[in-house]
Formats: C-alpha cells, structure tokens, sequence
C-alpha cells in the first residue's frame, strides 16, 4: 500500500480519536446532549475493507450507537459481488410445488400491503476473527451487523394466491449474481417453509427510507430478522418451492454448525445443521479500544439484539467480569430489531480498564464467555470486551 | 522505471506518424531507453537478492491462481496451518482456479509460511464508504458509444473466450455475465487495453471501437439463460480486419512442468510465452498453428541478434505492435513485474546460450560488452532504416 493511503487512514483515524475526545469532554457536562454532539463530530464516513473484490466492508463498531445504521456505513457482504441488473428487465419468479407458477414485476410487488419493519441483519460470520483455534474465511471482528428500517411486502402475502403443494418443506432462493467459474457452487440457499411465511418474513425494496441499493441486494431482497444474513437473500431472481433443502456447497457445506459444542481438534462425523437464529448478543460502541480518557462521567454504549424474543437486560462490567452493573435499555422492544444500551460510567480512579457487556434475552439467553469454536467461525456472541485507560 | 514508461509512451505516441524523417528522434530515444533500463537493472539486481526464487514463484503462483477470484486480502488475513492451507487451496482447485497439480505443495507452503496460525493479524484498510458504493454504479456510456453486438460476438469468441469461456462464464479468466464493469465503459477499456494481473494487454491488439462492439455483446448475455445459450459461435464474421487473436494467456493448466523448469523464469515462459512460442522456443506451441503469422524461433540466433534488449522488453512490456511488429502478442507490462519481464527476456536469450553470449544487459556485464553493445546499436540502426 501506498505510503499516502497509510497517512489518509492515520489522518482519518486521528479525526475519529479527536471527535471521541470532543464526546468525551462533553460527557462531563451531562450525559443527554452527549450523543448528538459526538455524532455532529464523528466523521462517518469510512467501513473497514475486509475484502475489497468482491466488496466484504465491515462496519467499524464505534459506528453502531444509533437505532438505525445509515445505509453509507451498512456492512457490506456477499460472495460473488453485486450483479448488473437493469431494473426494466428486473422480474421474480416463484415455481416449484405450485399450482402455477408466476413471474412479477416490482410494480406487481408493490401492489400488496407496504410494511415497514426496523430489523437487525448480522452476517452470520460476525466475530469470526476471535474464535480460536483460527478459521478460515473472512475474518470480521465486530462491526457485520447493522440495523435498519426495511420496506417491502411480506412474501407471505404474494404467494397467498399461488396455491402451494402439500410436500413443500423448503423454500430455494437464486440471485442474479453468478460465481466467477462454472465449476464454482452458485450461491443459493433454502430457508424451511415456516420460516418463509412468517408474518415477519419480507420482500424489500427499501432500506431506511431509499432504494435497496445494489450493495445490499437492489432491487430486491430477503428480510428474514432474527436469522443470520446468510438467509437475507440478496439480488433475488428466483424462489422454488420444494420437498427438500437446496443442494449444493452454500447450503450442505457451508454455513452448517455442529448441533453440540465439538472439541476445536474437530469430529467431523458429529451431525450438523443449518446455521439459523442468531443468538443473544450485545457490542459496546463506545468508548472505543484503546481510548484513553480523564477521570469523570463517561458513557458507556452500544446495542443489543436477539434472535428470538427481545431483550431484558444488558449488564456492563469495569472489572474485567467480576462484578456486573445493570446499564439501561432505551426504547420499545421490537423482536428482530436491536436496542440501544447505555450505562453512566463514573470513573474516579485511574488506571486502565476493561469494559465488559453481557446481555440477556426475553428466553433467558445470556452472552457467554465465549462462543463454542466452530469450524466456519459462525454466530459469535462471546462478551464484548473494551480495553481502555482513565489517565 | 516511470521515466522509461513515460519516454515508451512518447515512442508509441510519436510512431504513429512514421516517416524517414521521423527515424533520427527516434533512434535517440532508444538509446535513452537503453540508458535507463541498464540504469533500472542496478537498482533492481540489489533489491532482487532480498526474496528467494522459491518465493517469488509461489507468490507467482498465488497471483496467477487466486488473484483470480480474491484480492490479496483474503489470503493475507488468514492465520492457518499448513493443513488448513491445504484443505482451502484443495477446494479451491476443485472450484476452478487453474493451479497444475505439481504447484499446489510449493503454494501450500508459501501460503503456510506466509499467513501461519500465530501471526500478528492484518490490519484492515479502511475505505471511504461513497467510493467503495460508487465503483459497481453503472455508468453512461461516454458520447459516440456504438457497439455492435453482432460484430463484438465474433471478437468474442477470437479475443476472449479461450480464458472466459466460449459462453463467458469463466474458464481461466472469470465469469463476465451481467457484471457491472459491463457498464462502466471506461473501467471496461482500461482493463482489457492495459491488462491486469493474469490478463494480459489488448491495446496492440484491439481497438476502441472494437471494444464498444465487444461490451454490446457482452451486455446481451443474462445469468437467466440456461448456460451455453448465447453462446459465441465460432464462425466469425470479423475475423480478416484481426490479424491475430487466439493469444489471450495462456495459463500453466496446459504446461506440463517437470523439474527442470521449476524455477521463476521457466515457470513464467511455460505460463505466459509456450502456448504460441513452444517449450523450446521455436515457435511451435499449440496454439502456434492457429496464428496467421509465422514466428520467429528463439533458437534462430541470427535473428536474435538483431534483437536489442530494449526491443525484446519493449515487446514484452507492450506487444508486438509496440516494436513495429504486426500485431498480435499482447503486451504484459500491466501485469508482470519488471522483474519478471527481464527474467523472460533472460530465459528467452537463454535458448542461444553459448551462441550469441547468452548474456544481456539485464543480468551482468560483460568483460565483452562494448562489442556486443555494437552489435546492438547495428540492429536498432539496421531496424531504423529498414523502417524508414
């Protein structure tokens, strides 16, 4: 890399350590105005490049303090890039186990009821990075998850008229992005057909008040919340209706777990299955790693979210784990959606410090230590950790 | 080396209008070139010595076959052990990337030593968010832009499908359906005209207009079409107003390489020159016989030496075409290194070795170099007024 592209990323990194200090200093002063000002002063702009082709950005965590995640810092990823899609030509067939099957336009989509649903999509590889023994694939840290407000229809009203066969169990999903080779696995998925039709299920069109943008699988993709994202189809082209799983590497390899927590040596005959809910987990934005700060009130802040049900309760050590405080949770509970968190931090003494979250959903799912390694690296939710220093 | 692009640049720009009158300005220029790349070559023999053969090869190796698909980054924030590598560059065989079975253990072992378990994890760039979004947008079409899907399906099959596959799908060269460089025009002309990584440079061998007809092809294929419809037929209609194509990289896959050949240079020759040139350089590679030209054999040392340096890197930095050639080889200055071009040129004159010297400026000096710089000066001199 260039020596010039080093001394922007330092430049932009000293930017967003002198915003946080500005936060920092504010904190002192009351802790309600804090957020707007540290907001005013971040310079928001920039995703950590996992991969650069295709394009796997993450989401740097500092980021994730809002309700909603603005779509110009939403982590990116897929595996094969987005597709070129002219929209006049765009349609989505449904075949398979149906009585016939049917092709629509997205102003055919638009005729049945507009939802809008707030949900947290997280790359189900999110934390990969901190399960050891090491796995491959891309290493995300913290930041593949975001939270936004989806607009679309529920696919369980557009195939309300299409009289499905008794044998469907699952439902396959085909994009318009393609692999690089041919004798590369396309990727392609099937979610049970429960999942399909729950109320919650959509098809989006919007995400936070725009056009799904291609990144995020324009113009159309799978909104299935409190599922990993491997299930939040993007660029969808085609759905079938069938008696079994698709096949394939994406979705008989990949993105499978064991059913029981297995020794990281690996047994590779233990049963796995699908990768599917994502489990109770909560990530502190601030303060940062590495930040160092003057004694006095400062505000520690993050989110929550849960797979199934909502959260009850999210606890914040200094201690490094030896003793928990309650933080407070804002807002309404909203399954699928995440919650802001925050806890009033009073830092007399100096010296530095480990900042721990561990939250606890509405089914009595508590954050562990650490997540049982898996040889994909999936669903991570091990405590969050903060090293940082009153000085 | 940015001054000896600028001053080959200037050599091609001022080409164009060749005359006798043009010949002096241009013999100067050549022996500019010859001043700054035996200029290059003392710099880059002191860094050269840092990395082993080995390395580079591998690191060869992994740009040949992953970089592909992946950028660097996939590989560099890894941390496996050497069976992990193993199991990822196994699956990845299997998918399709063109690695011979006789590299995959010394690309195990580069990537194993490379990216081990334990190692300081990379630091991730960081990007501006606009930018990143930016670069799949589609775009206009500059003004004037008229392809012909028609004709462009003939270059097709000519130019690209023998490493993007008769449907373009992905061969050797990946998968080019509804992807979005298909509409960004200026990207598109870039990449095919200057190459990057494997693939090698177009711009001796296709022209603009050729390459709006190509995208128009391009542009009709859908990922909705079962594969194999849409196909480029073979019989096209073009194919006179080309006077050769069927050169696009060749790739080790075909290159059966046996000890002798382990090393960077021969692994280079094998990889990117033998499909037309031939293992021993005669001319008679596989595709040799579907060429509309003749060529030269490496071993004909009359010839070669009437073959300056400069002009051998300046063919293989930017085609045929760029020495006066008829065109046709493209050029593989956007993706070879300097090094790596001057050890194909070394392996080259190596096919005369003990005839003509077999040394060159690039490598080491001569004690007898001021005769053979004569003979040098004689061929560009000789080229010069052959020319004019």
């Amino acid at each position: 890399m260039s020596g010039l592209s080093n001394e922007l990323w330092s430049r932009r990194r000293f930017l967003r350590r002198l915003s946080q200090s500005v936060g920092a200093l504010a904190l002192v002063s009351g802790i309600p105005a804090i957020g707007r000002a540290a907001e005013m002063a971040h310079d928001r702009s920039s995703l950590i490049v996992r991969l650069s082709r295709p394009q796997d950005l993450e989401t740097p965590v500092e980021y994730l303090d809002s309700s909603i995640t603005p779509n110009s810092v939403f982590f990116v990823r897929s595996h094969f890039g987005p597709p070129a899609i002219i929209e006049e030509q765009w349609k989505l067939e449904i075949g398979g186990l149906v009585d016939s099957s049917r092709s629509l336009t997205l102003e055919d989509l638009r005729k049945f009821e507009i939802v809008d649903l707030p949900a947290t999509l997280q790359c189900s590889g999110n934390g990969r990075a901190f399960f050891h023994p090491s796995v491959p694939g891309v290493q995300w840290q913290r930041g593949a998850v975001g939270n936004a407000l989806w607009r679309g229809v529920r696919l369980r009203d557009v195939v309300k008229s299409i009289s499905i066969k008794s044998g469907a169990r699952h439902m396959q999903m085909r994009g318009y992005d393609s692999a690089p080779m041919p004798t590369t696995p396309s990727f392609t998925r099937s979610i049970p057909i429960e999942r399909a039709l729950d109320p919650s299920t959509l098809l989006a069109f919007e995400m936070n008040g725009e056009p799904l943008p291609v990144l995020h699988g324009g113009p159309l993709r799978m909104v299935v919340p409190g599922w990993a994202g491997d299930h939040w189809y993007k660029w969808l082209r085609r759905i079938d209706f069938q008696e079994h799983e698709a096949e394939g590497f994406y979705m008989q390899t990949a993105y499978r777990m064991p059913r029981q927590p297995v020794p990281s040596k690996g047994i590779a005959s233990l049963p796995e299955v699908p990768v599917t809910v994502n489990p109770v987990k909560s990530l502190i934005a601030h303060p940062s790693e590495g930040s160092v700060m003057p004694p006095g009130d400062h505000l520690v802040s993050g989110v929550a979210f849960t797979g199934v049900g909502h959260m009850v309760n999210v606890e914040v050590s200094l201690d490094g784990g030896c003793s928990w405080d309650r933080a407070e949770l804002e807002g309404k509970e909203s399954e699928g959606a995440w919650q802001l968190w925050r806890y009033r931090w009073r830092a007399s003494t100096k010296g530095p410090y480990i900042v721990a979250a561990r939250a606890t959903d509405s089914s009595g799912r508590v954050q562990p230590q650490a997540t049982p390694w898996n040889h994909g690296g999936y669903l991570w939710n091990g405590i969050d950790l903060v090293h940082c220093e009153i000085a | 080396m940015a001054a000896l692009i600028r001053i080959v640049r200037g050599e091609r720009a001022a080409r164009k209008d060749r005359s006798p009158q043009s010949a002096l300005p241009s013999l100067r220029k050549w022996f500019v070139i010859l001043g700054c790349t035996l200029l290059l070559n003392s710099t880059h023999a002191l860094a050269g010595t840092a990395r082993s053969v080995a390395q580079r090869t591998a690191s060869a190796e992994m740009r040949a076959n992953c970089e592909i698909c992946h950028d660097r980054g996939m590989l560099a924030q890894q941390r496996l052990t050497p069976a992990q590598w193993q199991a990822e560059v196994e699956k990845m065989r299997n998918w399709g990337a063109p690695l011979p079975p006789d590299q995959e253990k010394s690309l195990v072992d580069y990537l194993s030593s490379q990216f081990p378990v334990g190692a300081v994890p990379m630091a991730a760039p960081e990007s501006p968010s606009v930018t990143l979004s930016d670069s799949v947008k589609p775009l206009a079409d500059p003004a004037g832009f008229h392809g012909d899907a028609r004709v462009g399906q003939g270059l097709y099959t000519d130019a690209c499908a023998e490493c993007h596959g008769a449907d373009a799908r992905g061969k050797q060269g990946p998968n080019l359906v509804q992807q979005p460089i298909l509409y960004r025009f200026n990207d598109f002309q870039e990449i095919v005209m200057r190459g990057r990584r494997t693939m090698p440079a177009y711009s001796s061998v296709l022209d603009r207009k050729q390459l709006e007809d190509l995208v128009a092809w391009l542009r009709t294929l859908q990922v909705t079409q079962a594969s194999g419809v849409g196909r480029a037929e073979a019989h096209c209609t073009l194919v006179a107003a080309l006077p050769l194509l069927r050169l696009a990289a060749a790739t080790t896959a075909d290159v059966d390489l046996d000890a002798a050949h382990s090393l960077a240079p021969q692994t280079l020759y094998l990889s990117q020159c033998a499909r037309c040139h031939g293992r021993s350089g005669h001319g008679d590679g596989p595709e040799a016989p579907q060429l509309r030209m003749q060529l030269h054999s490496f071993s004909d040392c009359g010839w070669m030496l009437m073959m300056s340096d400069a002009t051998l890197f300046l063919i293989i930095k930017d085609g045929a075409a760029a020495a006066g050639f008829p065109a046709g080889m493209p050029g593989f200055g956007g993706t070879l290194g300097y090094d790596q071009m001057v050890a194909l040129l070394h392996y080259v004159r190596g096919f005369c070795a003990g005839q003509t010297n077999g040394q060159n400026v690039f490598a080491k000096p001569e004690p007898n170099r001021r005769r053979r710089w004569c003979g040098m000066f004689g061929a560009i001199a000789l080229g010069e007024l052959m020319r004019a």
